[in-house]
């Protein structure tokens, strides 16, 4: 039987942003999104560094965008939720559900 | 060819150390959309908002996060064959410290004739490229190399360690022997000691030299050409 999916803290929330953001999203958007949703503040080397890691394990795939002089020539990557991340999302979901049953904090 | 970042006015360009450090400790795979990144909200965002003493401050303060997320969580590698160079370096410099005078270790004749020579051999061997790609390698995480120019930087580096303690045992001997044809009885004891100590100080730049070497070689075939192996 397969296991359900082990979703890191900072993987689970960049997945759910994703989510929100509803198509495909890069970086700053990304960054910026979680600061107004949860004022969570996280420098782009973590988000990279996790994105990339989230991209090998196949919930999350990317696309190259063109290059602009606002970003020093330098082109976007943009990041889309991918199916396996969506089920990895719903068994995270069920996981915590299950485990908040029956609590009143 | 233009570099990326001269596309932007000078007035608004990010510090360019900081940009010089980014694009080192960043992975090649991640290097442009970070960096993209960073500039846009820099120039969009920061600078308009916060002005340039406090734009170029948080642009620090994400190179400086960045760098610790590459370096040290995913090129944990090389961090610690920096700290172990560092490491090695700082002890050495204590125990010469503590050994008596600091400037006693110092000889720029046996420098001179240990470093270039086994350098320029290194070089003979293999050439320039090898010489800077075996650096690369050492310093910072490098991708899609082909293996035969891995290997050259390995043999740049071996062949430059070897000759150093080469170097380190033919320059001790030359020393030796102009010791001994020059001293005589009446100035010995003035003249030998410090000129012993001269002698010898080419082994010892030698053997630091080789320490380097051997370490730095040990470091890229473990990293480069057996893991590379193992994956395949």
């Amino acid at each position: 039987m397969r296991q359900p999916s082990q979703l890191g803290e900072f993987e689970h929330l960049l997945l759910l942003t994703l989510a929100q953001l509803k198509g495909k999203s890069y970086g700053t958007e990304i960054r910026k999104t979680l600061k107004q949703l949860i004022n969570r503040d996280s420098s782009i080397g973590a988000l990279y560094a996790t994105l990339e890691r989230m991209e090998k394990k196949g919930f999350i795939s990317s696309t190259l965008g063109e290059p602009t002089a606002e970003r020093g020539g330098r082109a976007k990557r943009y990041f889309e939720l991918s199916a396996e991340g969506k089920q990895a999302l719903r068994e995270t979901q069920q996981q915590l559900k299950t485990m908040w049953q029956g609590l009143e904090l | 060819m233009k570099h990326p970042s001269d596309l932007l006015d000078s007035n608004i360009t990010p510090p360019a150390l900081a940009l010089r450090i980014l694009n080192l400790s960043v992975p090649v795979a991640a290097r442009e959309h970070l960096i993209g990144d960073l500039i846009e909200e820099y120039v969009t965002d920061r600078l308009p908002e916060q002005g340039r003493a406090r734009a170029n401050l948080w642009f620090w303060k994400q190179t400086i996060l960045s760098c610790y997320e590459f370096l040290n969580k995913q090129q944990g590698g090389i961090m610690a064959f920096i700290i172990s160079m560092l490491i090695f370096i700082a002890v050495g410099i204590m125990a010469m410290v503590l050994s008596g005078e600091f400037s006693m270790f110092v000889n720029l004749p046996s420098l001179i004739v240990v470093v270039p020579p086994a350098i320029t051999f290194g070089l003979a061997v293999t050439s320039f490229e090898s010489m800077k790609l075996s650096i690369k390698l050492c310093i910072s995480e490098q991708k899609g190399i082909p293996e035969k120019n891995i290997r050259l930087a390995v043999k740049f580096v071996n062949v430059t360690g070897n000759s150093s303690v080469l170097m380190g045992i033919i320059f001790t001997l030359v020393g030796a022997i102009a010791i001994a044809s020059n001293v005589n009885t009446e100035t010995f004891s003035k003249v030998f000691g410090p000129a012993f100590a001269v002698c010898v100080l080419t082994a010892f730049y030698a053997a630091i030299l080789k320490t380097i070497c051997y370490v730095a070689e040990q470091k890229i075939e473990v990293q480069y050409l057996m893991e590379s192996k193992e994956k395949s």
